[in-house]
């Protein structure tokens, strides 16, 4: 059947010359198996003819290829920006100074703020003479020497 | 890149301000002097007229602080706090005492508070143990006195 299905082929390409494709007609009007196979040559046939232009094809496909193997070389290599560095200095100069402000402003209205803290008590410690030994069991007094005005208890 | 300037921004925030207020608050920044307080502890005898022993303090102080003296005594422990609030033109001295015993090992305690309205420059005297101790001879008095302050002190 090799043979005969090389005969349609051709057949269907138009490339039998008479008397030959006269006859490969009748075969094909009057044998089934001859019918079945020129019916099969037509459906690839059509379907051949349906595809694109095998050059746009094949161009599409070099477009995938070319965008996977990009893909791929950057999966490997990574860009790196010539500003990186110079981004991350920016960041860290504009993060401190702005901490710097917002951190004077603090110490400022610290600086301004009231006090909560205690008094400080300033306390001198004396020692008085050996030989002074008064009674305890007097009353204190608290006395103006210009007008011997007397304190309030 | 805005959210991270912002984000690390926000951070330095979040540690600068509390710490510069908690630093601010941590340094007690004094209250300027308001006044010169000299306080000279004496023994003299019973007149007065002789000076046995002295021990002349002189302090600069704003108002409201309390200035303290602790005198160790033979068979006593003294502490003398004197404070200085203005009043009008005046000054009101205010002067707390207490007084532990030292006696067989065991103390008692006794406190006064006194006030007084002075002058600037009256001389006040105060007398822990009381005046007029005709079994002593010799009496302890405290000497105070108060001026504006001298910015050239």
């Amino acid at each position: 059947m090799k043979t005969e299905l090389y005969l349609l082929s051709a057949h269907a390409d138009r490339e039998v010359g008479p008397p030959w494709d006269q006859e490969i007609q009748r075969r094909i009007e009057t044998d089934p198996v001859w019918a079945r196979e020129w019916q099969t040559h037509q459906k690839v046939k059509a379907a051949l003819a349906g595809l694109k232009d095998p050059a746009e094809l094949e161009a599409s496909q070099k477009q995938v290829r070319d965008r996977l193997e990009a893909f791929i070389e950057i999966k490997q290599n990574p860009i790196r920006h010539e500003n990186t560095r110079l981004n991350f200095v920016r960041l860290l100069t504009t993060a401190a100074v702005f901490g710097l402000i917002v951190g004077g402003f603090g110490y400022w209205m610290g600086s301004h703020a009231a006090s909560a803290s205690a008094s400080t008590v300033a306390e001198v410690h004396v020692k008085l003479p050996a030989n002074y030994t008064p009674p305890l069991n007097g009353d204190s007094e608290l006395i103006k020497m210009t007008s011997f005005e007397g304190s309030t208890r | 890149m805005p959210l991270r300037v912002w984000s690390l921004a926000f951070f330095l925030v979040a540690i600068f301000s509390p710490v510069s207020a908690v630093a601010q608050s941590s340094v007690d920044k004094p209250d300027p002097p308001a006044v010169d307080i000299s306080l000279v502890p004496r023994v003299v005898s019973n007149s007065g007229s002789k000076i046995l022993w002295e021990d002349p303090q002189f302090f600069s102080s704003p108002y409201g602080r309390p200035l303290t003296m602790s005198l160790d005594g033979e068979n006593f422990f003294l502490r003398v706090s004197v404070t200085v609030f203005p009043q009008d033109s005046r000054y009101l001295l205010v002067v707390q005492q207490e007084v532990v015993g030292k006696k067989d090992g065991h103390g008692h305690m006794k406190t006064s508070v006194q006030s007084l309205l002075c002058t600037p420059g009256d001389r006040l005297v105060f007398y822990p143990f009381g005046r007029d101790d005709l079994k002593n001879n010799q009496e302890l008095l405290l000497e105070i006195m108060v001026q504006p302050h001298d910015k050239s002190h």
